[in-house]
């Protein structure tokens, strides 16, 4: 596949490849991945497991870095990336949410928030949107001073949604978001997901469930580290119409 | 069952460096008990050998001055195998710039005695044909660069003589040179010297006399009845003692010393197993906790609830058995360097060091019994679990409440609001079994640190105690015999001193219902000061010293089972039957167990008219050591002088061994310590591996992290150090309890520089702890670390 890039191109995937060796044996996990990806788009990576999807996931938000090619993301080409460089650029420009909602089970949900939120005005001014407002955003801002073990799987993963947006990141990265969620809980969460990306965030979504990926404005099929198909999605589904 | 081996094989791997970590706790535990039980037993067989070779006589009997022939008298007792009767004369030697205490002991001219026999190591043995040769013992010729060959000018009256070194020996009944059993041994100060008996009769006019008689006994000889019926047949001379084998003042020493070695051994590794125990619990538990998922699959796959048992207890026997057989390994090598260090001091001439089976197998049972007994709980907890419920994880379920702690909400308003610095106190609180976990293992570190460096400062403080509060006095002065007081304070008052107390020092027999000690009271007057004393119980001792009463030391009477009020019968060898004193006063001593009574008291224990002395204690100032020592040795009737500065700079030098065992020591707990806290630490990042590697991903650098970690460690510290400093005091009190006799008495003790020492070496030991799961924070494969199920 080849890439164009424009003005508009957030991330950029030249040829990317990651290798891991296990034993004698060597498994090629993204097998010469070459990708743009437009600011504001949203876009589902779907695959079934073992296909490569959540390893490019990774290497977007800097927690794995290609054994060749080269990703530049936001006109910083992070392919050479050293940890320490790495880990300021997931703060500055990736807001992740996880599987398992990784939330830190000893900080209410505000401080969840909060915690990404001072991480980004560590190094320069504080994002603009208050922690606060970010939770009232994804509709949970009654349970802000709520501990995770007092919320349920969905309201986690909402203050999770506020926790990638503290930072107010170029990119929002989502791993299976509703692989843990019943189907109400999930499809709130991807309607967070979708107003975030409506409101011109963009943001990158890893499934391997194809009637979740109708969301998206375009999506890649994936298998064997290999993009083998793109599907531009002219009209993609309301959260509240997905059914799976 | 074999797949559930290769499990407990495989989590053995993943979790390497707690494993690791938990063998070498079992390994130090196991090495200095093999150690130093290891040393105990070999030295107990060189002092047995050493003894047996030497002929170290079975008993010695002491009297004034008896004729040689009454030896053969004694030879013909039943039950006596031979006796070497001396003339035995303590006196000085003039070494030039000094003088120092000698020994003078009468042997045959022709052959070794047959009793203490004396081995000749370098030079030659005596020779009838050439009495001024003498031998002289090699402890002190080393320490005082005497040469085969040399001059030597003994002491005789005041007056010198001189006497030429022919040879270098050394004698069972001095390996551990020194005269009674209280002394330190000083080789620097005191020295022996074995010339002919003819010489030595000579020499200090006294023909044809023996005032020792050293006696072997046949095999299976009542000792009790010989001893009475060699007193009985020198009764008329005297009797000033008789001494047996076991209060033999260098085979006392000797013995003492392995017997400290011995309960060294019973208490230093058993405190060290005991923290390995919690450890391993502590470790076992957290495993069971955290494979609860696992658990349940075994037992749904149809393994029995024994099956899982025996999985979680083979943890235990394999960190047991590796960790004994390491230990026993380290401990022998460790118990031969012990040994030998201690031979060297002991000045024992053979050394027997064997592999010791019985403490090779006691040390792997022991091990063995102590890691079950840590991981019985928890691997019973294992076994009890219901596989659907341990298999139950429900990720929308966090594991941890929340809360916000107490601390936090009473003071909160006063902290930064920063999460950086709120996120190390929650997480202090936010797992009270974690918190504990740590707690105790930083507890039980510094127990060991606490216990094993109080060894040190409890000797210093006995020592400080000893020396500038209890023995005020600068030198001491023993005379030849029993001099009237006025005499031997005129002896003693030469240029330089300001101040003399004198004493009469009486051997006795001091018996209280069933109980008898044989023991030194000093005769004094109540207005002497040479000794500070601290009343425990009763008069004052000026009173007492008046009044014709007692002054006991308190340990001594508490062992003795008596009190204030009640009376002792005390028997000198200068008169008939006893006499009863009060005991008025228990006084405070912290070494040896001197006993006081007044001078009239005194009077009546050596039937005498007058207040006789025979010793002077002395103050001096405006004159050097050197010149108060020759002067007073030059004085009429002087046989020794000791001098305090000489004997504390003694000391402190042969401490040289027991603060190297204590730095051993140190380091064993030390790197228990590390291991304990290293294993705590490690663990808790372990358990926690989503959530530090989540931080991460957000974006929290290095810096913060290891800040973060760095205070939630230290907060637990904090919480830590004041029970564990109080705890290790106490087990170091419980340990000295131990050690304590009526000799001496040592009290747990730490110096205020020690505390700093001990912050610093809690402060480095958790800074170095932090170092292991700090790489592996930082090294995290976030991306799978993100994904841990927890």
């Amino acid at each position: 596949m080849s890439i164009t890039t424009t003005t508009d191109t957030l991330v950029t995937l030249e040829k990317v490849t990651k290798t891991y060796t296990m034993g004698e044996v060597v498994i090629n996990a993204l097998n010469g991945i070459d990708l743009a990806i437009k600011r504001g788009e949203f876009l589902a990576v779907l695959g079934p497991s073992g296909s490569g999807k959540t390893t490019l996931l990774n290497m977007l938000g800097g927690i794995d870095s290609p054994t060749s090619g080269r990703i530049v993301v936001d006109g910083e080409d992070i392919t050479n990336h050293k940890r320490k460089q790495l880990t300021y650029y997931r703060r500055e420009k990736v807001g992740f949410i996880f599987q398992f909602f990784n939330l830190i089970p000893t900080l209410t949900a505000v401080e969840n928030v909060r915690y990404a939120w001072e991480l980004a005005a560590r190094d320069g001014g504080a994002p603009n949107t208050r922690p606060e407002k970010l939770l009232e955003a994804v509709g949970i801002g009654d349970r802000a001073n709520h501990f995770p073990s007092q919320m349920s799987g969905g309201e986690q993963q909402r203050v999770a949604v506020a926790r990638a947006l503290a930072k107010d990141p170029v990119m929002i990265l989502g791993d299976e978001p509703t692989g843990n969620l019943d189907f109400r809980m999930g499809k709130l969460v991807l309607g967070s997901l979708k107003e975030l990306n409506d409101r011109g965030k963009t943001v990158v979504l890893v499934t391997h469930n194809s009637p979740i990926a109708a969301i998206a404005d375009r999506v890649l099929h994936i298998r064997d580290g290999v993009i083998f198909e793109e599907e531009i999605n002219e009209h993609p589904t309301p959260a509240d119409e997905i059914v799976w | 069952m074999k797949m559930l081996l290769l499990k407990t094989w495989r989590d053995m791997k993943a979790r390497k460096g707690q494993f690791i970590g938990l063998i070498i706790l079992v390994m130090l535990g196991i090495a200095i008990y093999s150690a130093f039980v290891g040393a105990a037993s070999d030295l107990q067989a060189s002092a047995d050998r050493s003894n047996e070779e030497f002929h170290l006589a079975d008993f010695e009997t002491r009297v004034m001055a008896a004729p040689t022939e009454v030896a053969g008298e004694i030879a013909d007792i039943d039950g006596v195998e031979t006796v070497q009767g001396r003339l035995i004369v303590d006196t000085g030697l003039d070494m030039g710039t000094d003088e120092v205490a000698i020994r003078v002991v009468g042997i045959p001219a022709d052959a070794s005695p047959a009793v203490d026999e004396v081995d000749v190591v370098e030079g030659s043995y005596l020779d009838s044909s050439r009495p001024k040769r003498v031998l002289a013992h090699n402890g002190f010729a080393e320490a005082r660069d005497v040469q085969v060959g040399d001059s030597l000018r003994v002491r005789v009256d005041g007056a010198t003589a001189d006497v030429e070194v022919g040879g270098l020996a050394q004698s069972a009944e001095y390996f551990f040179l020194r005269r009674v059993k209280d002394e330190m041994p000083n080789a620097e100060e005191f020295g022996v010297l074995w010339a002919p008996q003819e010489t030595v009769e000579e020499l200090f006019g006294q023909p044809d006399t023996y005032n020792s008689f050293a006696v072997l006994l046949e095999d299976g000889a009542d000792r009790d009845a010989v001893i009475d019926e060699v007193e009985s047949v020198l009764g008329e001379y005297y009797v000033l003692s008789s001494t047996t084998i076991e209060d033999q003042p260098s085979n006392f020493g000797i013995q003492e010393e392995i017997k400290q070695n011995r309960e060294m051994a019973g208490l230093m590794p058993f405190l060290i197993l005991a923290v390995s125990a919690m450890a391993l619990a502590i470790a076992m538990a957290r495993l069971v906790q955290s494979q609860r998922g696992e658990i349940g699959l075994s037992k749904a796959l149809g393994y029995t609830d024994r099956q899982v048992l025996m999985q979680y207890l083979t943890y235990s026997v394999v960190v047991a058995v590796v960790g004994s057989v390491l230990g026993i390994a380290l401990g022998q090598l460790s118990a031969y360097g012990i040994s030998e260090m201690y031979r060297t001091l002991l000045n024992l001439p053979i050394l027997e060091s064997s592999f010791h089976a019985e403490v090779a197998g006691g040390a792997v049972l022991l091990s063995v019994v102590v890691c079950l007994v840590a991981g019985i709980s928890p691997a019973v907890r294992s076994a009890r679990m219901a596989p659907a419920k341990a298999m139950h994880s429900d990720p929308n379920l966090s594991q941890t409440k929340g809360r916000i702690p107490i601390v936090e909400r009473l003071l909160g308003w006063a902290m930064p609001r920063t999460i950086a610095f709120r996120l190390p106190l929650r997480n202090v609180f936010r797992s009270r079994r974690r918190s504990v976990y740590t707690v105790l293992g930083t507890i039980f570190a510094l127990v060991l640190i606490v216990s094993t460096w109080a060894l040190n400062d409890s000797i210093g403080y006995l020592m400080a105690a000893q020396f500038e509060e209890i023995d005020l006095w600068g030198a001491a002065v023993t005379f030849d015999e029993n001099i009237p007081v006025s005499e031997a304070r005129a002896a003693a008052d030469v240029r330089g001193v300001t101040d003399v107390d004198t004493a009469l020092a009486t051997p006795v027999t001091l018996s209280a219902g069933d109980e008898e000690r044989e023991l030194i009271l000093s005769a004094i007057s109540p207005d002497a000061d040479f000794h500070g004393f601290e009343v425990e119980e009763g008069a004052e001792v000026e009173e007492t010293l008046r009044g014709g009463g007692l002054v006991l030391p308190g340990n001594l009477a508490r062992t003795l089972g008596v009190g204030v009020g009640d009376t002792v019968e005390v028997a000198s060898p200068y008169i008939d039957g006893t006499i009863d004193i009060e005991v008025e006063t228990l006084s405070k001593e912290m070494w040896g167990s001197p006993l006081f009574v007044g001078e009239e008291v005194g009077r009546r224990l050596v039937d005498s008219d007058q207040s006789l002395a025979n010793v002077a204690y002395v103050d001096y100032e405006g004159v050097t050591d050197d010149e108060i020592e020759k002067a007073l040795f030059a004085q009429p009737r002087v046989a020794d002088v000791r001098m305090k500065n000489a004997v504390v700079e003694m000391l402190e030098g042969s401490m040289g061994l027991f603060r190297a065992v204590v730095g051993l020591l140190f380091v064993f707990a030390f790197a228990v310590a590390f291991v304990v806290i290293y294993n705590t630490f490690t663990t808790n990042v372990i358990e926690r591996t989503r959530e530090i590697a989540t931080i991460q991903t957000i974006g929290e650098d290095r810096r913060h992290m290891a800040w973060m970690i760095t205070a939630e460690n230290l907060l637990l510290a904090v919480v830590s150090v004041p029970f564990g400093v109080l705890a290790g005091l106490w087990a170091a009190q419980q340990m000295f309890d131990e050690v304590s006799t009526e000799a001496y008495t040592l009290p747990a003790y730490i110096s205020p520089d020690s505390y700093w020492l001990i912050a610093g070496s809690v402060l480095a030991i958790l800074l170095l702890s932090e170092i292991p799961p700090l790489r592996r924070i930082f090294r995290m494969d976030l991306a799978e670390a993100t994904k841990v199920m927890e």
